[in-house]
């Protein structure tokens, strides 16, 4: 059966100060980047398109230095879009509906 | 007689009332009521010379007199709010005080701004904020009193404002500024005329891109759709004026052609700051309250991208992208309108409302505000929908405090002040000049685009007059004259005053300067009272003043000056040289025979022995040429009459200055002309009159060279 290609994006928003972030989906590698910073007047540090056959994907993020990592499921059919933020030292991740919209 | 202290001379200027028009009706008082007229006779009703001229009645029998009529009971009448700007002067300062305690959302705060006035020039000077007011009715008004936070060293921090109440139909009344100090000793007061119902005014010039479809935004009608406040319409211009904020809309020029950015419709930050430096007429470096907005179709990141303050250091400018929200939906023009007063929110230094707290200083974060500056899909209290069903289109109440009253430089564009670290400096000293009409043009300009490390930085200081009439300025542009002043901002945020080795008090005698006439001088800026000032690696920022003969300071441009790491072995030793207290007093003094900067001479021997053909030896070579071609005096105890006089060499100093004025050397012009003009003084006192004249020639040569 021939199954379609699926696109999720994922969005690194606030709280992103230089660190180097890696995104996991499904246990590929899909995004590593070194001095990662947040973009205050957009509030939007960097974003990736992954595609994948599945429907749902196991997406996760570590960022260093601070050995911070998350993990989440993500309905790919209900919930596109996943935004990725540091909080009070942890990593965020929040799948939504809706894509995103900066100003 | 110099006052620093807008709040505390004790004299009091009173300025004349001048008169106002009439206000819009305002909330009604009620304990202000008009009184009828009473008597409602013939004479009263026609006029007293009109019931002269009627006929006596004839006498006629005693009849009992009707009732009276039942009195009306009497209108009241609305008073006018007291909030809004007002301006006074007294004592060479301007205070512009923003009242907030009544009319739409009172904050409950007064704030204000001073602006020194000296000849003609306005400097803005500092400012106050009260955050907490006691108000209190009385018969001389509404008195308003509190403790202010200062910009600056306030020696009477409390003010108490005066401002008589008034119908609606009467001309605004002036508010009384009394400054005191915490025992109620009396300071400055000012007579403040009313200026506005806005607390602050701001110019906005929007401009479009070619490829923008029309229709472009105007206004939104907030009934259209689901909402949390009253259903009215709203544009850019009436959202900020509920806010208290006037948006004055400029004129735009000619639409912009897309080509602007370079090969697609995509803007990246850079083609809009290009974008906003060509269109933008009140770009510039200086504080001003004016912004830029630009409709465009998409920028480079994406259409997920809506708009964006892309001037995060001048907050000068915006743009809008209308790829995902263009159009005439309601949907669309809410999105619209919530944009555009978004990004102008970011001009304003306004941060979004979940990163309150990377301001600074910090605020609280509040993701569940139903504010402009949050994004909807970030609503803490369930997302776009919930967001737009409760949002009341109004800003949120700390974010008004910030539009009327943060400090200036918290709010206008290009407002973070040149002074950065101003502990080591008088603030006020490199304010930006709020007017300048003194018709004068002071320019300062570094004479190489980037200096070696240890390299002599020498500035151009260039002062014209582009006013028809001639301008009275004295000629002295060396801050050694205290002429000018010169400010150095250091890559490491410390803004330092330039104070020259050795100060010339000079007779400041005044000449006219013509329109397109020119004068100019060259200032060495490496050492200076206090030591060296270009000692690192790094960019710098320096600005003078000219202090023109009626007192106007006359503001110069910002210059960079770049001085850059060394490359090599041998321009770090060079550099070694070259840099020391000694050897800085040198290149001030042009050379000297004192046994005390023997170490500083030395070494710039070793310069010149050593590393002759590098190119900081040209300096080096310099200021012994000059010393060689004066005679210098010593005083030696030992030396009959306690003066050892050493005579000019002439052939060195000629010899020297021939190889330093080489075209290839980084001596700039006017230096060089300089050497020969000293080399001429001691040629004609030596008898050598051609010699002299030669050597004068060349002088003339190398200056008219710097002037092309």
């Amino acid at each position: 059966m021939c199954q379609g290609i699926n696109t999720m994006h994922i969005a690194l928003h606030d709280g992103f100060a230089g660190q180097t972030v890696t995104i996991v989906v499904d246990g590929r590698q899909v995004y590593r980047r070194s001095g990662v910073q947040t973009d205050p007047r957009i509030s939007r540090a960097d974003s990736i398109d992954v595609e994948t056959q599945a429907t749902v994907a196991t997406v996760e993020v570590s960022a260093q230095p601070g050995n911070l990592q998350a993990s989440t499921q993500v309905d790919i059919k209900v919930t596109p879009y996943v935004a990725v933020d540091i909080v009070r030292g942890a990593i965020k991740l929040t799948p939504a509906a809706e894509p995103f919209q900066y100003m | 007689m110099t006052n620093y202290d807008p709040t505390s001379t004790g004299t009091l200027d009173v300025v004349q009332e001048p008169a106002t028009e009439m206000q819009a009706p305002t909330e009604f008082g009620a304990a202000e009521i008009a009184e009828e007229p009473t008597g409602t006779g013939v004479a009263s009703m026609l006029g007293t010379e009109a019931a002269a001229a009627l006929p006596e009645a004839e006498a006629t029998p005693t009849v009992a007199a009707p009732p009276k009529p039942a009195m009306l009971p009497p209108f009241p009448i609305a008073l006018r709010h007291v909030s809004g700007s007002y301006v006074g002067i007294a004592n060479s300062f301007e205070l512009d005080l923003r009242v907030d305690v009544d009319g739409a959302r009172p904050m409950r705060r007064m704030s204000g701004d001073f602006v020194r006035i000296i000849g003609s020039t306005r400097t803005y000077f500092g400012s106050f904020v009260i955050d907490s007011l006691v108000i209190t009715n009385t018969k001389a008004g509404e008195v308003i009193r509190g403790l202010g936070r200062f910009t600056f060293s306030a020696s009477h921090p409390v003010l108490e404002v005066t401002i008589p109440r008034r119908r609606f139909f009467q001309p605004a009344a002036p508010a009384t500024v009394r400054f005191l100090t915490t025992t109620n000793q009396l300071g400055a007061t000012y007579v403040c005329s009313w200026g506005s119902p806005f607390f602050r005014s701001v110019t906005l010039q929007t401009e479009t891109v070619s490829d923008v479809p029309a229709p472009l935004f105007t206004s939104y009608d907030t009934g259209s759709l689901p909402s949390g406040g009253p259903a009215r319409t709203l544009s850019v211009v009436t959202a900020y004026a509920e806010a208290g904020i006037e948006v004055i809309p400029a004129a735009a020029g000619p639409v912009i052609d897309i080509a602007e950015a370079a090969g697609n419709h995509m803007w990246s930050d850079a083609e809009l700051m290009a974008s906003m430096a060509t269109h933008f007429t009140h770009y510039g470096t200086a504080p001003h309250w004016d912004l830029w907005q630009l409709q465009c179709l998409e920028h480079e990141l994406g259409p997920s991208l809506l708009g964006i303050m892309f001037d995060s250091q001048g907050r000068q400018g915006c743009a809008v992208f209308n790829f995902s929200m263009g159009g005439t939906t309601p949907d669309q023009l809410r999105t619209q309108l919530y944009c555009h007063v978004h990004e102008l929110g970011h001009c304003f230094n306004l941060m979004h409302s979940w990163q309150k707290s990377l301001a600074k200083p910090a605020g609280v974060d509040n993701p569940s505000a139903l504010s402009w500056m949050n994004y909807p899909q970030k609503y803490a209290g369930g997302g776009t929908g919930a967001f737009w069903a409760a949002f009341p289109f109004q800003f949120i109440d700390n974010e008004i405090v910030h539009l009327r009253h943060a400090f200036r430089a918290a709010i206008i564009p290009e407002g973070n002040p040149f002074t950065i670290g101003a502990a080591e400096i008088d603030p006020q000293v490199m304010s930006d000049p709020v007017e300048d009409v003194s018709g004068l043009d002071f320019r300062i300009e570094p004479v190489h685009s980037s200096f070696l490390l240890g390299e002599p930085v020498v500035v151009e200081l260039r002062l014209s007059s582009f006013d028809k009439r001639p301008r009275m300025v004295h000629g002295h542009l060396s801050p050694q004259t205290s002429g000018v002043s010169i400010a150095v901002a250091r890559p490491d945020g410390r803004a330092v005053r330039f104070e020259p080795l050795v100060d010339h008090l000079v007779s400041r005698d005044p000449q006219p300067l013509q329109e397109g006439k020119e004068l100019s001088e060259t200032a060495y800026l490496g050492s200076g009272k206090h030591g060296l000032y270009f000692e690192q690696p790094g960019t710098y920022k320096v600005r003078g003043i000219y202090h023109a003969p009626d007192g106007s300071r006359v503001m110069s441009n910002v210059t960079r000056i770049r001085v850059r790491y060394p490359a090599t072995q041998e321009d770090n030793d060079v550099a070694e040289l070259m840099l020391g207290e000694q050897q800085g007093a040198l290149f001030a003094l042009r050379g000297s025979d004192a046994e005390h900067l023997r170490a500083g001479n030395d070494a710039l021997d070793t310069v010149i022995e050593k590393y002759g053909k590098h190119p900081l030896a040209t300096y080096a070579r310099y200021q012994k040429a000059f010393n060689a071609a004066r005679a210098f005096k010593l005083v030696d105890d030992a030396a009959p009459k306690r003066l050892s006089v050493r005579a000019p060499d002439i052939a060195r100093a000629q010899s020297l200055m021939n190889a330093v004025s080489a075209p290839t050397t980084r001596l700039d012009e006017i230096s060089k002309a300089q050497g020969f003009d000293r080399l001429a003084v001691t040629l004609e006192a030596a008898g050598n009159s051609e010699g002299a004249s030669q050597v004068r020639q060349t002088s003339q040569k190398l200056r008219a060279a710097s002037r092309r």
